[in-house]
């Protein structure tokens, strides 16, 4: 019976330190929120650049659409990660960038087109 | 003391811990959390795996539904444009775990999730070891073979953390070894196990389940052959069968709602995939080699058993009882062979609803895992008992075995370490406090956008999420008049959004369709005009005049279901009160009564079912673009074809939207085809794009693009053809950008996609040039 209690409480103490562990442990330190005029010159970069990189994705799928689009914004967002890397500030602020330069219509350069529709998800039956 | 007196001693000592449940949960605790150590240290931050990213974001989705918004999260508008919550097959939120996602966070919880879970899976493989005759010392010692396995380090990793699901299998196992018994405890066991599978998102686990619990059911029952128990025979199959009604009854809470969403959004699964009988030894015994990013190019150690086992295991199968975890683990080795043995089993098992959705063959070797384990487990017992015969023979061999099971743990944890240091994770996006709109998002980083207010457009899911291409990603209100009826003007603004209840101020001079940017889903109600689906668009059709019109997301399935699933934790509460007082079921007549009260959910169900008239949603048969796919006829422009294919298909027509594209433009290439039944199943389409310079001088070199796809327009399956019509082909083209001055032809033709992968024979030509069972469909240069 003592040894019963002696395991129960045990056990309660290991899920103890678990959750102490767990909200103790070292967070990322997060970066900082770009500055409107730094989030305004990425949404220029990235519009800019998505006619580029939505071409290169058509050649890697040229007859599905889904996974063009699908592919595009893996780039996209490989390339954000590194815009939001050199410029040191979160990959959120980046995201966000995208969305409130559409949203509010942020200048961008000639020619450049977002596109704010995407293409039903259709997973490829085969890998 | 002689030296084999002391082990003697110390081993019962052990078997006496071992049958301590806090003792022996004290050790599966401290077991899970050295396992889990590196995820513990990583909590908080964000996994950037791309699955995890949409697995989290599910997650997050439903903990801000609950938290912010004091809603059950059964409507997620925060992907794909809206989706039902609880008909989402991947969310895990309808388990008990999610109360530590409520209680600390989505990325702060998640590893105590999984440490939560092996624990679950520990114990469950120590209790069902124990019912299939292992004893205490040997279902301890191999419990963690199976718990701690390989693909549950890599599941962790990737973020497909409802794949800790299976952990869940041994209970279910174990509840219906019981229930044969005519335990109604076991029925119990077995319910409440399958409702928290399917709960956490396990769209593998419960239907991997189903095959082994009938292997289980019928080891049972031959046991009460045997000893020629006929009545008790009886009565263990009535309450087994019992034990299965009872289990769909407490998961129809999620049941239904996942079979109303692949109803209208049916998964497609082509290909042929198989598993070497290398890579299958390799998955299981060579140890796990670390991720790059999170991706695990290697398939060693992804279903990590371990050698240690393998001693003790070899021990079991000398066991005569053992011969159905024996057959079981052949079984589910050879379906995780896939189409690599033949006859294949898997591709039997794939002929079956449901099952014809599975993609990995080689999952199966998470039940073969347990099958090891609980045969290990056995293995030492048999050791044990021979030990005590010939200790001089048998006691080394039982010490080695145990030390090899000992030794296997530290595998087992560097498996687990190596995978979770593998991940690139990064730091928590902060949270954002602002109205919510849909955005064009980003799949790849799923996870951000719940946080951020935002929904995600850009969609991924295992399935063909049923999606509107009229959602926009830049509006400044998420509600607007329809363009086409707003002739007569008028104005609508959302006065107050949450996930499953929006409430819009509109202002119509006439009646007019207003447009919500979601999808639409036949669970929404308007308190207000009629809620409708354009083009998948969620729409109400209101009359004119100033109103606060409300929305609702309250689902039929969700209502029906959850109340299925309370009955049917009433009837066990009942049927458990019952057994304790009278004890378990032994004659069929009770296993009758058991029976019949199991069905109490079910027609309870069936009724909500028959009394709630909600309009049933078609799956959605468009094309990417919105255009119909089934048709009674080939539209204008398509030229005849004719050309009739082995396997009960006929390619009516074909058109091509130009002849002459300019480069990187887009084009559409169109084949229409009519079944004529029966059709051949597993039929898949190829398309060759060839082109060829125009000017044999001009130094450009021929190209070739592929364009095979196992579905007509993405949407249906070759052999799902409705009788009587056409059905549109649609192939969208992305003209490179180096293809001009090429003149390119178009072939197609059908292939035998899950078998030989031959062509498929033309049996009649038509009109168009056939060669080597293709057909000619279009030839265009480009400018």
């Amino acid at each position: 019976m003592r040894a019963e209690l002696v395991g129960w409480i045990g056990c309660g103490a290991l899920c103890v330190a678990a959750v102490t562990v767990d909200l103790s442990a070292p967070r990322i330190e997060a970066a900082p929120e770009a500055s409107s005029d730094a989030k305004k010159h990425a949404f220029y970069m990235l519009a800019s650049e998505e006619a580029f990189m939505r071409k290169g994705a058509a050649k890697s799928f040229p007859t599905d659409p889904w996974s063009q689009d699908d592919d595009f914004h893996n780039r996209e967002f490989r390339r954000l990660q590194a815009l939001a890397t050199s410029d040191h500030v979160s990959v959120t602020s980046m995201l966000r960038a995208i969305d409130d330069g559409a949203r509010e219509r942020w200048p961008q350069a000639p020619g450049s087109v977002l596109d704010e529709t995407v293409p039903p998800c259709r997973p490829r039956p085969i890998y | 003391m002689p030296a084999g007196a002391r082990i003697g001693r110390a081993r019962k000592r052990l078997e006496r811990a071992g049958r301590s449940t806090p003792l022996r949960l004290f050790t599966f605790i401290l077991l899970a959390l050295v396992t889990c150590w590196v995820g513990l240290r990583h909590a908080g931050q964000m996994n950037l795996y791309r699955d995890g990213q949409v697995l989290l974001a599910y997650e997050e989705s439903a903990r801000k539904s609950v938290i912010e918004f004091g809603q059950l999260p059964s409507w997620n508008p925060y992907y794909c444009g809206g989706m039902s919550g609880i008909g989402s097959p991947q969310s895990r939120f309808a388990s008990p775990t999610f109360l530590l996602t409520l209680l600390l966070g989505t990325l702060a919880a998640e590893p105590l999730i999984v440490m939560l879970m092996l624990v679950v899976g520990l114990e469950g493989t120590f209790r069902y070891a124990r019912a299939r005759g292992a004893t205490t010392l040997g279902a301890w010692l191999a419990a963690p073979a199976f718990a701690l396995s390989g693909h549950f380090a890599f599941s962790a990793a990737l973020g497909w953390t409802n794949f800790l699901g299976f952990e869940l299998l041994p209970w279910v196992l174990l509840g219906f070894c019981r229930a044969a018994r005519g335990e109604v405890r076991g029925a119990a066991i077995a319910a409440l196990a399958l409702a928290w599978i399917v709960g956490f998102g396990g769209t593998y686990a419960a239907p991997m389940a189903v095959p082994l619990v009938a292997i289980e059911v019928a080891s049972a029952l031959a046991a009460h052959f045997e000893l020629r128990r006929r009545n008790r025979l009886a009565a263990g199959a009535i309450v087994a069968v019992a034990a299965g009604v009872l289990s769909i009854g407490a998961c129809c809470f999620r049941i239904w709602p996942i079979a109303e969403t692949l109803a209208q959004a049916p998964r497609l699964i082509g290909g042929t995939p198989s598993t070497s009988v290398r890579t299958i030894v390799a998955s299981l015994l060579r140890p796990m080699v670390g991720g790059e990013n999170g991706d695990f190019l290697s398939p060693n150690g992804t279903y990590y058993v371990g050698g240690g086992v393998v001693f003790a295991l070899v021990a079991g199968l000398t066991r005569r009882r053992s011969l159905s975890l024996a057959v079981a683990a052949y079984l589910a080795s050879w379906l995780a062979a896939g189409y690599a043995l033949k006859p294949s089993l898997f591709g039997a098992l794939r002929t079956l609803p449901v099952y014809d959705s599975l993609r990995y063959p080689e999952r199966f070797l998470i039940p073969f895992a347990l099958y090891a384990a609980v045969l290990a487990a056995v293995g030492v017992g048999r050791l044990q008992a021979l030990a005590r015969r010939r200790p001089s023979v048998f006691a080394p061999a039982l010490g080695l075995a145990c030390a090899a099971l000992v030794g296997g743990l530290f595998f087992a944890v560097q498996a687990h370490h190596l995978a979770m240091s593998g991940r690139l994770l990064a730091a928590a996006p902060s949270p954002a406090t602002r109205d919510f709109h849909q955005a064009r998002g980003n799949r790849w980083a799923a996870a951000y956008y719940p946080m951020m207010s935002r929904g995600s457009l850009s969609c991924w899911d295992a399935y063909p999420v049923p999606q509107s291409p009229l959602l926009r990603g830049d509006l400044t209100d998420e509600a607007y008049v329809s363009p086409i009826t707003r002739d007569g003007g008028g104005s609508v603004r959302t006065a107050r959004w949450s996930p499953n209840v929006i409430d819009l101020n509109v202002d119509l001079p006439s009646p007019a369709r207003v447009f919500v940017n979601q999808n639409a889903h036949r669970g929404w109600h308007a308190s207000a005009g009629t809620v409708t689906s354009d083009h998948g668009l969620l729409a109400v059709d209101l009359p004119a005049g100033q109103q606060r019109v409300t929305l609702r997301f309250v689902p039929r399935s969700a209502v029906g279901g959850a109340l299925g699933s309370v009955a049917a934790l009433a009837v066990i509460a009942w049927l458990l009160r019952r057994e304790r007082a009278r004890g378990p079921v032994r004659d069929s007549r009770t296993a009758w009564k058991m029976l019949a009260l199991a069905m109490t959910p079910l027609v309870a169900v069936g009724l909500v079912a028959l009394a709630w008239n909600e309009p049933a949603a078609a799956a959605q048969l468009r094309t990417t673009a919105g255009d119909e796919v089934v048709v009674d006829r080939p539209p204008e422009g398509a030229e005849p074809a004719g050309v009739v294919f082995e396997g009960g298909l006929e390619l009516v027509a074909v058109r091509a939207s130009t002849l002459t594209p300019r480069a990187g433009s887009k084009m559409t290439i169109e084949l229409d085809w009519r079944a004529h039944p029966p059709v051949r199943k597993g039929i898949g389409v190829f398309m060759h794009i060839d082109g060829a310079p125009i000017d044999p001088a001009s130094g450009l070199k021929e190209d070739h693009l592929n364009g095979d796809h196992p579905t007509f327009s993405g949407v249906i399956d070759p052999d799902h053809v409705p009788a009587g019509k056409i059905v549109r082909d649609i192939v969208e083209l992305s003209v490179p950008e180096d293809a001009a001055g090429k003149r390119w032809k178009v072939w197609a033709g059908l292939w035998i996609l899950k078998g030989t992968g031959a062509r498929v024979n033309v049996v009649g030509t038509g009109t168009r040039v056939v060669d080597e069972s293709r057909v000619l469909v279009a030839t265009f240069e480009v400018r």
